[in-house]
């Protein structure tokens, strides 16, 4: 540690430089990791809200959340340990429109006294057949307590009631209402014989005691079989599961975690192309040192050190840095600092350097202290 | 152990050489750097080996510091055969009885003058010496320079500073490769002077080896090296 300070003071320029580009790649990581959960959150925030522990959804939906098709009866082919821990969902995206004013959403219908229906920040929730509540965001676009707005097909105002705090869902804003009324919205005046085969996208649970699905009764075998009149069967998902068929989040995270894996990469071979280079210039005195009895343990603990003291300072710089500049972010932009997945990123980073610096190890190894004397 | 101590003694050998021949490159090629050379030196012994370049001189110090091995004799330093150690044990040897002063600057670049000291302490894990430290550079004249780096050195100053710190660990040998190549000749006297007049006080042995004739005057005895055989002048 004595020499890798004591140089690292001596040559201030040579190492603010490698850790200036060290700086910058972590930054960059941090700011990819910042978008990569950003984004993601963005397509399923709102799935995230219900704090669910697992998702039923038909099995020929292939864990697709949309192309899932039950019923409000298929809720009784769920059973968890108390019935207010199921709450069926129905899903439609599509846009609201007040006046000129328009704008793409997602729509969830949900039991007003579900767990899924998030609670109001401001007004009531809805009760009435044309209630709606909205997210923050939503008013953020111009949208306010009391507005009549239209959805999709749907022949009549609606009215807002409330608003609960901002989500997505799809990268929009989101619009909780009755299951009625996103059954009337989605499916327009299309009869039901009865409530029970009114539509459902997915039953959500919460809690993990106690939850059986009964397939006994799914006539619907295959994905060949006629539809009309079939019972489906059903499929339990956890939640990550779920989140991962949203459409979008996989293939996100997939991109995203192969640019930070290759940044890491990249890291390590700066870090050892630098010290390596760094290394060779000082064979001579290495050789010095050596013929005067210092061991080759030191000045290879020294080489690593400094790789370390280099990796962890401008680590935590970027890591700072980057938080900083989230908070500048605006709203709109689709970034979360997560910054325990940083912290991570951030050991990982730190830990390339040090790998980095033991490439220059054997260089140290190799020199021969007899190159210190003579010309002969 | 009773041989180091014997070694102590005045008048008994630190550094010996019997019959060490070295032989670099085989069949056509060979070159025998060292034709069976016999040497020593005692405490308080200042000597010189005087030979142009090629002729072996370097060969024969780095046999003697245990940078390299010879291809056949004896090389004992404090009683210890240099030959039976381990490659660890004889590095642990040179930190401890060896003190070198090399031809190009064996200071470290990056550290001040001070802290050439402080490593000395360091790398025999022990804490740093700063009295004295503080008293070997007073004594050599050199206290001023202690916050200074080697580049903002002269010459001279720098061998000063290279004397010092080879003297530093109290070692029972010094060997000086060329420790005036890069001095003028004023400067270079002074050098040898105070190496000189350091061995005799501190009752070191050492080693200089030079191509220049003039640095040997003060010298207890001169050998001279020429095609790898050492003689007394």
């Amino acid at each position: 540690m004595f020499l890798a300070l004591k140089e690292m003071r001596y040559s201030k320029w040579r190492y603010a430089l490698v850790m200036g580009v060290i700086f910058l790649v972590s930054y960059m990581v941090f700011m990819m990791s910042g978008l990569a959960t950003g984004l993601s959150s963005g397509h399923k925030k709102a799935i995230d809200d219900w704090n669910a522990s697992s998702v039923v959804l038909t099995e020929d939906a292939n864990k697709v959340f949309g192309a899932s098709q039950l019923t409000r009866g298929d809720l009784d082919r769920v059973s968890t340990a108390s019935s207010s821990d199921k709450s069926g969902v129905g899903l439609y995206q599509g846009s609201v429109t007040k006046g000129s004013t328009k704008e793409n959403i997602s729509l969830f219908g949900s039991d007003a006294s579900a767990f899924t229906t998030p609670a109001v920040t401001q007004g009531t929730n809805y009760s009435g057949k044309y209630d709606i509540t909205i997210s923050q965001n939503l008013v953020d676009e111009g949208f306010a307590i009391g507005d009549t707005v239209r959805i999709g097909n749907l022949d009549h105002d609606l009215t807002i009631t409330g608003i609960f705090k901002s989500t997505t869902y799809s990268v929009v804003p989101v619009i909780y209402t009755s299951l009625d009324t996103w059954t009337s919205i989605k499916y327009g005046t299309q009869p039901f014989n009865e409530d029970a085969s009114k539509p459902l996208n997915a039953v959500v649970i919460r809690g993990t005691s106690g939850v059986t699905i009964d397939n006994s009764t799914a006539t619907r075998q295959s994905a060949t079989a006629e539809r009309t009149g079939s019972t489906a069967k059903l499929q339990k998902l956890d939640m990550a599961t779920f989140v991962n068929n949203v459409p979008g989040v996989s293939a996100e995270a997939l991109t995203f975690n192969g640019m930070i894996g290759l940044l890491v990469v990249i890291t390590a071979a700066i870090v050892g192309i630098f010290m390596y280079v760094i290394t060779l210039q000082k064979t001579a005195i290495f050789g010095v040192m050596k013929a005067e009895g210092v061991r080759t343990g030191f000045i290879a603990r020294s080489v690593v050190a400094q790789s370390f003291v280099v990796g962890v300072a401008s680590v935590a710089i970027a890591y700072l840095l980057a938080w900083l500049s989230s908070l500048a972010f605006p709203a709109a932009m689709p970034f979360v600092a997560d910054l325990g997945k940083w912290a991570l990123y951030g050991v990982l980073l730190v830990v390339v350097t040090v790998v980095g610096g033991l490439f220059s190890v054997r260089t140290v190894a190799r020199v021969d202290p007899i190159t210190a004397m003579g010309e002969e | 152990m009773a041989a180091m101590i014997n070694a102590k003694d005045a008048n008994m050998p630190v550094l010996t050489l019997s019959k060490v021949t070295k032989t670099f490159g085989s069949g056509h090629t060979e070159v025998d750097a060292l034709k069976g050379v016999d040497f020593s030196v005692s405490r308080g012994e200042f000597v010189s080996v005087i030979g142009p370049s090629g002729s072996g001189k370097s060969t024969f110090l780095t046999i003697a510091g245990g940078l390299q091995s010879p291809t056949s004799g004896v090389v004992s330093l404090d009683g210890a055969d240099l030959g039976a150690l381990s490659d660890a044990k004889r590095t642990r040897l040179r930190f401890e009885k060896i003190g070198f002063v090399l031809q190009r600057s064996n200071l470290v670049p990056y550290l001040k003058v001070g802290e050439q000291f402080a490593l000395v302490d360091k790398v025999a894990k022990r804490g740093v010496r700063s009295s004295n430290i503080d008293e070997l550079l007073t004594s050599l004249d050199i206290a001023a320079l202690k916050d200074k780096y080697p580049r903002d050195l002269s010459g001279g100053e720098r061998q000063r500073v290279a004397i010092g710190r080879a003297l530093f660990n109290d070692p029972s040998l010094i060997l000086a490769d060329e420790p005036t190549a890069s001095l003028d000749s004023d400067h270079a006297y002074a050098v040898v002077k105070l190496l000189a007049k350091l061995t005799r006080e501190q009752g070191k042995a050492t080693v200089m080896v030079t191509h220049d004739e003039r640095m040997a005057q003060w010298s207890d005895r001169i050998y001279r090296m020429e095609d790898g055989s050492l003689s007394v002048k």
